[in-house]
């Protein structure tokens, strides 16, 4: 009984070449965004945990206090892809002139390859240990207190000993050396415990499977004892914290949900219009005993059928294209150095998952037309082919499109428009949901990655941070670089003024001590109020530049509680250029020459210790490198930013994310698009009887045409209006969901909407075109005489 | 002994002030060879649909041995036509997509049942298709397609079959042949048969004649006119 549905479905499908082909090419548009989309998430994730893995030196997880002698009978676990031990040497307590708080923080010990191999991705300054003596600490220690090259001695569990600080590491993204300070040892068991370092080759159940690990080997209070790399795990799905795990599930529920929705629509327009034009095969069938059920295997098999060749090319088109996209991408992050490469990741459930969610899709967008097929009644096999819609009266009266039309066969269209009651509905709202889409996501995403863009770069090339150094030597030095075009440096100071002044947008005002250079050659030696500017929103929900200070602000500033001497501004600035807008650091402040800051507070203050900034300029951006590499030699202790290199890698990042999202909506257009052909072109194939029937009564085939032209026009034009519409409107919600994060202003998608246009333009023209080519080469008598 | 009956059988449609068929009474003997005939409208085909199972009625009942098939559920009245009703259209409605063999055995594939080689072979010598059974219906002229059909009804030896204007799409050479073919079915393997038509030759070769005139059935073997 299979046997002879299969056959009825394969061969209708064979018969109906041309149609089976541009429905198999839309639902293979369709499953290669499915694909594309599920193997994109895994490799992204996969490519990011990489990355995370490799900055925080390569390891998911460290299990602390193991017994030195089952160490390297844990490490020899066959559950452990790489490992590798660090000796623990209690905790030790750093003297108060480097740690104010003096905590007492774990010691340890580790060879030259896990110094190689966990610190020296994190390592910010200096350089890592190389004798028993020297120790590397968390750079928040290190910078404060300038403490790099200083040795201290410190409480250790054996006593006091004398170490020489050689660097520090970064402790804001570790979780196996943060807040550790780390030595040098040839001996990695010569401690009583060591710490185990490692990587599973598969992640299911991590933390169960560790703590098991860790009670074996003699680890007391094993669950403490384990560290997780919980950022890495996390782009894993293994980490726990269940607001990350929410917004990945969440976010491809949403890009599930979208894509579902225009494939099923897709499909569910394909699937039904091929049950509209059998609609006399059923009731045939149905005349000789073929049951409802039999009917509604028929429907899902020819949907199965169809989605299996689709499932094919989506996987050709979209493993490929992926690939390409992913081979581009790579080469922007390692031009631009952006330390990121991303890896097609082939796991099986992205793969057998997108084959399952095409086939659930296929399933669902045939459940209606199945069931209408189930329905059509066995009488249906003498009645004409042509289905006739339920017409009430109301429909019958002229309606507006009618009354405007000006000729007899115009007229004819907008009836027929009007009286084709369920198929216009349905192509209206296909129609008009495929717009909604396009114009509502597009606009958003376009406006998310202008903001995002415009957020990027209008600083100096370099940043480089010391603390409480000279400025006017080292200033000197960096100015006679070869490669510097500019360069400044700053102090910052922060005081509270005694009232808040007309126009200035706090109460408290930074105040920036430069050098008499710097005094001289940018503000003329006078006192300047420098005005910064900020994106904000207006309470209309626009995005407005903000000046922090009034334009042209003199006149005395007290302080409150007397700790410094009333400034009086000559002048303000506003801060336009990329290094004053360095030196304003988005709030501004009073500009004033170190001389005249050291006389500021005359006994009332101890003048504080306070950062210097250096803001550097570059005549070559390209040579950025090499200068970062001077910049370290005149001030080694010095924490640079490379705005250059930061400004690559978000340009290559922004490029990626553009890529992404765009590939993802053409992908979804083109889905929609394939649909709207897809079905005029079908509503044309089964209107032929009707349309030779109009040239029969002596219509000409351009007169025919531009009936159908012009019933197109009506739907194209409705559908228009309601999907522009309602996609402004997505839009609109999407932004103020958004809104604070982004800061995005509202703007009318015009852009979309005219894309939107142009293509509908395009496709009624080549529908014409097609139209015209087939009415006037069709047999008259053939489709006439057919039944 | 009367293996076909239909009792006040009325069908109206929706708009229209006269019903199609009017308390419609009927009775047909197994193996007998009936023809309707009336003008056109007259609600031949409405009378032969309902028999058939195929539409439902507005009021009334049809017997099919001692199944009332208007109690039947959907699935249970496609099985029933299935194996009990064999139809036969003017248009010969095949399906363009299978091959005269598998079109013949349609009925019996969607029944899940093979049909024996020896008799598939034997059904198809009696309609002249042995060498036409690979080809699809749009091969065939409009009598070897007529034929089919008929095959096709005659596939699960169906209590009756019902024939809607068999020739009427036919010549009369075709005609003569598609008659010979049902009244060989009818004399040689005892089948049913009710064959609707406006033709009077083809009324004369069967055994009983009724007449349907606005909707009115008589002759209709329960009223006396036997």
């Amino acid at each position: 009984m299979m046997g002879i549905i299969n056959r009825i479905t394969k061969r209708t499908l064979q018969g109906e070449m041309g149609r089976t082909l541009l429905t198999i090419f839309s639902m293979g548009i369709a499953a290669t965004l499915v694909i594309a989309t599920l193997v994109g998430f895994t490799s992204s994730q996969n490519s990011l945990y990489q990355k995370q893995l490799k900055d925080t030196g390569g390891m998911q997880f460290v299990i602390r206090n193991v017994p030195r002698e089952n160490a390297a009978k844990l490490r020899r676990n066959t559950a452990f892809q790489k490992s590798l031990a660090f000796a623990e040497l209690g905790t030790m307590k750093l003297p108060k002139s480097i740690d104010a708080y003096g905590d007492p923080a774990p010691l340890v010990a580790m060879d030259k390859a896990a110094l190689r191999q966990l610190v020296q991705s994190q390592l910010a300054v200096g350089r890592l240990p190389r004798k028993s003596t020297e120790l590397v600490i968390p750079t928040d220690i290190a910078l404060n207190q300038s403490a790099i090259g200083k040795t201290i001695t410190a409480q250790t569990q054996s006593g006091p000993k004398r170490f020489t600080i050689v660097g520090a590491i970064n402790s804001y993204h570790t979780f196996n050396s943060a807040y550790l300070w780390i030595t040098f040892t040839n001996s990695v068991t010569s401690a009583k415990t060591v710490s185990v370092a490692g990587a599973l080759t598969d992640v299911n159940r991590i933390r169960s499977r560790l703590a098991a690990l860790a009670q074996q080997a003699g680890v007391k209070r094993p669950k403490e004892s384990v560290l997780f790399n919980e950022r890495a795990l996390s782009l894993l799905g293994a980490g726990t914290n269940l607001t990350d795990k929410a917004t990945i599930v969440g976010l491809l529920t949403i890009i599930l949900t979208i894509i579902g929705l225009a494939a099923g629509m897709m499909i569910y327009t394909s699937i039904n219009l091929s049950v509209r034009s059998r609609i006399q095969r059923y009731g045939l069938l149905r005349s000789i005993g073929a049951t409802p059920k039999q009917i509604r295997q028929l429907v899902y098999r020819e949907g199965l059928i169809l989605v299996l060749p689709a499932l094919l090319l989506g996987y050709l088109a979209g493993i490929a294209g992926l690939a390409g996209v992913m081979a581009f991408l790579n080469q922007r992050f390692e031009a631009s150095g952006a330390g990121i490469h991303l890896y097609l990741t082939m796991s099986p459930w992205p793969l057998v998952g997108s084959a399952l969610f095409m086939i659930l899709i296929t399933f669902l967008a045939s459940a209606r037309p199945a069931a209408r097929a189930s329905r059509v009644a066995p009488l249906a096999a003498v009645r004409d082919n042509m289905s006739t819609a339920r017409l009430r009266q109301r429909h019958l009266r002229p309606g507006l499109w009618q009354r405007l039309m000006p000729t007899p066969l115009s007229r004819l269209a907008a009836k027929n428009y009007r009286r084709n009651g369920g198929t216009r509905w349905t192509m209206i709202v296909t129609l008009s949901i495929s717009i909604l889409i396009f114009v509502g996501f597009t606009s958003f995403a376009r406006s998310v990655l202008r903001d995002t863009s415009n957020d990027y770069g209008g600083s100096t090339d370099i940043i480089v941070q010391a603390n409480n150094i000279a400025m006017a030597g080292p200033l000197k030095q960096i100015q006679a670089l070869p490669n510097v075009k500019s360069a400044i440096a700053v102090k910052h100071d922060s005081l509270e003024l005694k009232k808040r002044e007309s126009g200035f947008d706090s109460q408290s005002v930074d105040v920036l001590v430069v050098p008499k250079t710097v005094f001289a050659q940018y503000f003329n030696n006078r006192i300047t109020l420098l005005n910064a500017s900020q994106r904000r929103m207006n309470k209309d929900g626009q995005r407005k530049l903000y000046w922090l200070f009034p334009a042209n602000f003199t006149g005395t500033l007290t302080f409150a509680h007397n700790t410094a001497k009333p400034i009086t501004i000559a002048q303000t600035v506003a801060a336009d250029t990329p290094i004053l807008r360095s030196l304003a650091n988005y709030s501004g402040g009073i500009v004033i020459s170190e001389a005249y800051y050291a006389d500021l507070f005359k006994g009332k203050r101890k003048n504080p210790i306070l950062q210097t900034g250096f803001y550097i300029l570059l005549k070559d951006r390209k040579k950025h490198v090499q200068t970062m590499a001077q910049l370290k030699q005149i001030i080694p202790t010095s924490n640079s930013s490379d705005q250059v290199a930061n400004n690559e890698q978000n340009t290559s990042i922004l490029t990626a994310l553009q890529v992404m999202v765009y590939g993802f909506l053409t992908l979804l257009s083109l889905v929609s698009l394939s649909n709207i052909i897809n079905h005029i072109f079908a509503n044309l194939l089964q209107r032929r009887r009707e349309l030779a029937m109009l040239q029969a009564i002596g219509t000409t085939p351009a007169q025919v045409t531009r009936m159908l032209g012009i019933e197109n026009s009506q739907l194209f034009l409705t559908s228009l209006i309601w999907g522009s519409v309602l996609g402004t409107a997505l839009s609109l919600m999407l932004r103020q969901q958004l809104g604070g994060a982004y800061e995005t202003a509202f703007t009318l998608p015009w852009l979309e909407i005219a894309i939107v246009t142009l293509v509908l333009i395009t496709v009624w023209l080549i529908f014409e075109w097609v139209s015209y080519r087939m009415i006037r080469k069709q047999n008259i008598d053939h489709w006439l005489r057919l039944t | 002994m009367a293996i076909l009956t239909a009792q006040e059988l009325t069908k109206q449609y929706s708009g229209e002030e006269q019903p199609a068929l009017n308390h419609a009474n009927l009775a047909i003997e197994a193996g007998e060879f009936v023809a309707i005939v009336g003008p056109s409208g007259s609600g031949k085909s409405t009378l032969l649909h309902l028999l058939g199972g195929v539409d439902k009625p507005t009021s009334g009942t049809v017997h099919l041995y001692d199944t009332n098939v208007f109690e039947l559920n959907e699935t249970q009245l496609a099985i029933f036509r299935r194996r009990q009703v064999g139809l036969i259209y003017q248009f010969y409605n095949l399906l363009p997509v299978l091959t005269v063999q598998e079109n013949i055995t349609l009925p019996a594939d969607l029944d899940g049942r093979k049909v024996p080689a020896d008799e598939l072979a034997e059904l198809l010598e009696i309609l002249g298709l042995t060498d036409k059974v690979q080809s699809l219906p749009s091969e065939l002229s409009g009598g070897q397609q007529q034929r089919v059909a008929i095959g096709r009804a005659l596939v699960n030896h169906p209590a009756i079959v019902l024939a809607d204007e068999p020739t009427g799409n036919l010549d009369k050479r075709n005609s003569q042949e598609i008659m010979d073919l049902l009244r060989a079915a009818n004399t040689k393997r005892g089948q049913t048969l009710v064959v609707i038509t406006h033709d009077p030759e083809i009324a004369a070769q069967a055994d009983r004649v009724m007449t349907i005139t606005d909707g009115r059935l008589t002759g209709g073997g329960d009223d006396g006119h036997h």
